[in-house]
């Protein structure tokens, strides 16, 4: 299963390598890392076929989650990404936004790892 | 009494201008003080045996009085001090004449005249050619008295000296009361001003203060989001890297051909990172909550060794945060470019941290609306916000570019004002830049400028000397 997350902290990287040690020695989980939107979408172009899962922040300079959402929901059908976006506790505005342009699921920051092992069935 | 005196003759409207009254106050009670002298002084006229003395001071006595009373119908202060000059001087030369000439204690009345016009009527320039026509006329006199005659004296020379003292007295006591009208007029007004000036001091920093309250009210959001990031990391660190040691230690209990000393390294490894980065997203944290007290406290009277790199990356972020919790369909890139190896600089660290989100603020904002402009027409547009710190010779430059619509020529020489403000009223207290121009080039000997192009963007420059 590969899983693209797209955060502009750098340090997501090492949380969630951390995080799924075990997951992705066993091969079960395949992490990449884009750092900003645009970023995100040039690595959907080379790699959409692969791609069944992005978790995205929203806040973010430049291309906002919610901007990539966008992009993500239009430009990709076959087969639809299923993308998971991180928004920060209690922010209802972000959250319908999100959900009105096809957010399949939602995570608040901080992130529960536990939780988002449950809702990937890796537990 | 005097209060009555003004009230009579000065009309209401000289209250309006402070100046104009105390120049009114001067004139009506030198006009009645004058006429009092020439009265006194006209009896002067029966001990010498010159009526025509007497005669002219009663002649000037009652212009004067007039020239009070012209005061009251709303005729000039300067015209009336005009005429009061024009009289004196043909009273002074009728009596000088009369009197023996140069020799006459009335001479001095011939010089007089031109520091009566001068207190009457402020105005300095006519007074000068007062002085020049009363320095002719002495002239005037002395060369005929040497090389035509002797002026006659027409007065009866027993009760001269009566008649020197009597006049000198006079024009001592005249000149000495209107210098001291003059100048108690002119002290009330000194006075009064010193207290409007601490009054508008102390109004100046109230709204220093509260210029400094709007501006973390704006930051409070970006604040939030920006201690919320690196308290979540240090959150997960912690717990990955309990989880880490647990591995660790799982893997240590087991025996010596069965433990796995890679991973153990690894594990290692990855703990000593994690608590290094623990350590880092803590104090990012706290560095912002320091800038965050440091921006509300009243400025220290050291100045402190700043890196102005970190200082305008951590400015640059809160601001950014702060607009972006502000307005959620904002959005713009921005991009740092600093220089390395800049040295620190001494500064009153809170103020240039105001003066850079001030102007990083205002470039957000510049995009922003820009940004609201271009999608009515469907351009695309990628608003931008560069922050760039580098070093030319001898001073640390900063500048804050945006691509936004720029300053209007119209408005270029009035953004650097006090209370100049495009923004709706109680938005902004129009102080942002006229309080950052003040702190880069009087608190810091630096200069502050900016270039700007309309529809291009705006950049402004800071330097500040190493």
């Amino acid at each position: 299963m590969k899983i693209l997350v797209v955060d502009d902290e750098k340090d997501v990287q090492t949380l969630f390598v951390q995080r799924f040690r075990k997951e992705i020695k066993a091969g079960i989980v395949n992490f990449e890392f884009a750092f900003s939107g645009e970023e995100a979408l040039q690595f959907m172009n080379n790699h959409s076929h692969e791609t069944v899962l992005i978790l995205s922040d929203i806040n973010m300079p430049g291309m906002s989650g919610l901007d990539l959402l966008k992009h993500l929901k239009q430009e990709f059908k076959t087969p639809p990404p299923i993308v998971m976006m991180i928004t920060a506790y209690g922010d209802e505005e972000n959250f319908n936004n999100a959900k009105s342009l096809g957010a399949d699921d939602f995570l608040t920051k901080p992130l529960d790892f536990k939780k988002l092992k449950e809702k990937l069935n890796l537990t | 009494m005097i209060d009555s005196i003004y009230n009579f003759f000065i009309p209401s409207e000289y209250k309006q201008h402070p100046e104009d009254y105390r120049q009114a106050k001067t004139s009506v009670l030198f006009y009645l003080f004058n006429a009092l002298g020439l009265i006194l002084n006209s009896y002067s006229g029966f001990q010498i045996n010159f009526m025509p003395f007497t005669y002219a001071n009663w002649l000037y006595a009652v212009i004067s009085i007039s020239l009070a009373f012209c005061v009251r119908w709303g005729v000039s202060l300067r015209l009336c001090a005009a005429i009061l000059a024009s009289i004196g001087f043909f009273y002074v030369g009728f009596v000088i004449y009369n009197t023996g000439g140069i020799q006459s204690a009335t001479i001095f009345g011939l010089l007089f005249v031109p520091l009566y016009y001068l207190f009457l009527s402020n105005n300095l320039k006519y007074s000068i050619a007062w002085m020049v026509t009363s320095l002719v006329c002495l002239v005037g006199f002395y060369l005929y008295e040497i090389y035509v005659a002797e002026l006659p004296i027409s007065i009866d020379t027993t009760n001269i000296d009566w008649f020197e003292f009597t006049v000198l007295f006079a024009e001592c006591s005249t000149v000495f009361v209107l210098v001291s009208i003059f100048h108690i007029q002119k002290d009330k007004a000194v006075n009064e001003l010193i207290g409007i000036n601490q009054n508008l001091k102390k109004t100046q920093d109230q709204l220093i203060q509260s210029e400094k309250l709007a501006s973390l009210g704006e930051l409070t959001a970006g604040i939030s989001h920006e201690i919320q990031n690196p308290l979540n990391f240090v959150n997960n660190f912690a717990e990955v890297t309990s989880e880490l040691t647990e591995e660790l230690a799982e893997e240590s209990g087991k025996t010596v051909e069965k433990r796995d000393w890679d991973l153990e390294r690894e594990l290692l490894n990855d703990i000593r990172e994690n608590l290094i980065k623990i350590g880092h997203h803590g104090s990012r944290a706290s560095s912002i909550v320091q800038g965050m007290l440091e921006h509300s406290r009243a400025r220290t009277d050291k100045k402190e060794p700043t890196d102005i790199s970190t200082l305008a990356d951590e400015y640059l972020r809160l601001a950014y945060h702060g607009l972006r919790a502000k307005d959620r369909a904002f959005n713009a890139n921005f991009k740092t470019d600093f220089e390395s190896g800049i040295p620190t600089i001494l500064t009153f660290k809170q103020d240039i941290g105001r003066v850079l989100l001030n102007l990083i603020n205002n470039a957000f904002q510049a995009v922003a609306e820009k940004q609201k402009k271009i999608t009515d027409e469907d351009v695309s547009f990628n608003p931008e916000v560069i922050v760039k710190v580098f070093r030319r010779q001898e001073v640390v430059i900063i500048t804050v570019s945006d691509n936004g619509m720029g300053i209007p020529d119209n408005i270029k020489e009035k953004v650097l004002q006090p209370f100049y403000t495009t923004k709706p009223t109680g938005q902004g207290t129009g102080l942002g830049l006229s309080l950052a121009y003040d702190i880069v080039v009087k608190g810091h000997n630096g200069t502050l400028t900016f270039e700007s192009q309309h529809t291009v963007g705006t950049t402004f420059s800071i330097s500040l000397p190493i």
